[in-house]
């Protein structure tokens, strides 16, 4: 009994005793031990600088964000209305956003005038964006003769101004059909008879892969250009490790932004998009390089559109009458992506990092003009922070 | 130490990167110091020693396994080397079969109020065949069985070597009254 109290209390003192170690037993230690792989030896290393130089492209390709072109609806529409009897100068338009220059062609009618801008139609076709600022404006009656709503081609032109869809060939003899189906890319089918604001243009969508088509026009509409930036996400994720795999979830925040312009040079401006959305990713770490570490993951990604506006520039005619239109897309939008990226270990077991993303986002049938919309397959660059257990 | 971290440090170690090395050695050293310590009896011979099992634990970390503890691991490995190198001394050769006496009483009240620098001398004050059971048995907790196969003595000689160096620590307490 005395003996297992004397035990007890000698291991309670000594068991985790600790003592200073001299200073020099580490170099001594050090010494005797194989001497470390030079870092210019290591496999990870080289593993790392490549994973550095495969980033770097990627950010360089992505911001190197060349658009193709878009063909000028607008010049061609003008272009093409330029041969009618009169000449109608953008300049000469009525600076009413959206307002539809329509020209009743009618035998032996006198030669029509020019609408000004003191000077406003009285019908006013689909001018939904400012249609109550229009109204307001056009509370003038003109000249009936310039403005009835009636489908009429003027056949020397082949293109129908009025209400109804038109065409413009190059072909003089070509028909023209009140209800001619609208031969344009995915997402320029949207017309103005959905009733929504901005979204009372066709549009097209300068990216990497679409293409204007031959223009099909409503002549009662603008074609609308977006450029397309390029996205940012900031993410904070948490991730199990297992080994070198992980599974992670978390919240990411998207920022989207497009520069738009009609062809008719009403509006012009910046459309900006933000969204938030919840990732899910398997995740492969395969190198790391001190508290360095390169990945990779694959996952899917659900967004929802939290807010939107298109924020008219200075020079842009509509600015005269509002700046902003705000608005919302209800629709998720899910897309798969694959990541691949460098992490750095701030603190333990939490890491900020840096990932280009090649994501496929599904349609959803928005309408919003999107980059993911207007192309599913798309790039982005992300930043976050993410904690691992 | 975190066991994540701890298992990330091992495999560096494994990769020979001297930063984890030295981050295990500064984990570890003090403690396999003081335990060398209790063992050899001075410094410059505990230096050695833990030198000399450091350069066995960094090169015997993959037949680690994750399942036990590193700090048992380790200690086991401190411990086989300062038994190594009392067994180069020859200080178990030494330790002779003799008969079992009466175990002593000891003034347990008096190690209780003792500093643990103070009860590490009176230690170091011990022969070193006594001190060597000593240690085994009352610290680490091995049985007179296990420490008779770890030393190559009997289990008796075990046992005798115990009760003297109890006898040899009761007589100095006394002093230290």
């Amino acid at each position: 009994m005395e003996d297992k109290k004397l035990k007890q209390t000698i291991q309670d003192k000594l068991s985790h005793h600790r003592v200073d170690v001299p200073d020099d037993l580490w170099a001594r230690v050090s010494g005797a031990l194989p001497s470390p792989i030079a870092w210019y030896k290591r496999k990870s290393t080289y593993v790392a600088a490549a994973t550095l130089a495969a980033l770097v492209l990627a950010l360089w390709w992505l911001y190197d964000d060349t658009t193709i072109a878009p063909q000028d609806p607008g010049h061609s529409l003008y272009t093409a209305c330029n041969t009618a009897e009169e000449v109608i100068s953008p300049i000469e338009l009525p600076i009413i956003p959206n307002v539809i220059i329509a020209k009743h062609v009618k035998e032996a009618t006198p030669e029509p005038k020019i609408q000004s801008a003191e000077k406003a139609p009285t019908a006013i076709q689909q001018a939904p964006v400012v249609q109550e600022v229009l109204v307001a404006e056009a509370a003038q009656p003109q000249d009936s003769s310039i403005t009835e709503s009636s489908t009429t081609c003027d056949e020397s032109l082949h293109c129908c101004l009025s209400d109804s869809a038109c065409r413009l060939f190059n072909d003089p003899t070509a028909p023209c059909y009140d209800d001619i189906a609208i031969n344009h890319i995915k997402k320029s089918g949207i017309t103005s008879d959905r009733g929504s604001l901005f979204f009372a243009f066709h549009a097209n969508t300068s990216t990497r892969n679409t293409v204007v088509t031959p223009y099909a026009y409503r002549c009662n509409e603008n074609e609308m250009t977006f450029v397309h930036r390029m996205p940012f996400s900031m993410r904070a994720l948490l991730e199990k490790r297992f080994g070198r795999w992980g599974v992670g979830a978390g919240l990411a925040y998207t920022y989207m932004a497009a520069e738009y312009e009609s062809s008719d040079n009403v509006r012009k401006g910046l459309q900006q998009l933000h969204y938030v959305g919840v990732p899910l990713y398997v995740s492969y770490e395969f190198a790391r390089v001190g508290k360095f570490a390169f990945y990779t993951a694959f996952g899917g990604q659900l967004d929802i559109n939290t807010a939107g506006v298109q924020h008219e520039t200075d020079g842009s005619i509509a600015s005269k009458y509002f700046e902003d239109i705000e608005f919302r897309d209800e629709l998720l939008q899910l897309s798969l992506q694959l990541r691949v990226g460098a992490a750095y270990e701030i603190v333990e077991h939490i890491d900020i990092f840096v990932e280009p993303v090649v994501g496929y986002y599904f349609d959803n049938d928005s309408k919003i003009h999107s980059r993911w919309q207007d192309s599913q397959w798309n790039t982005s660059l992300g930043l976050g922070i993410r904690a691992w257990l | 130490m975190h066991k994540e971290k701890e298992q990330n440090i091992i495999k560096a170690c494994m990769r020979n990167d001297r930063t984890a090395q030295k981050a295990l050695y500064d984990h570890f050293a003090p403690y396999m110091m003081a335990l060398t310590l209790r063992y050899v009896g001075d410094a410059d011979t505990a230096q050695d020693v833990v030198q000399e099992a450091f350069i066995k634990i960094f090169g015997s970390l993959h037949q680690f396994t994750a399942q036990g503890s590193l700090g048992s691991w380790v200690r086991r490995i401190t411990l086989n080397a300062a038994l190594e190198f009392l067994r180069s001394r020859n200080v178990f050769a030494c330790i002779e079969d003799d008969e079992v006496m009466q175990m002593p009483t000891m003034n347990v009240s008096v190690i209780e109020k003792m500093q643990t620098d103070e009860l590490m001398q009176l230690i170091a004050m011990l022969p070193a065949g006594y001190r060597t059971v000593f240690n085994m048995y009352a610290i680490e907790g091995y049985s007179h069985k296990e420490i008779a196969e770890q030393l190559g003595i009997q289990e008796s000689s075990s046992r005798s070597q115990y009760i003297r160096a109890k006898m040899f620590l009761q007589k100095k307490l006394e002093k230290y009254k």
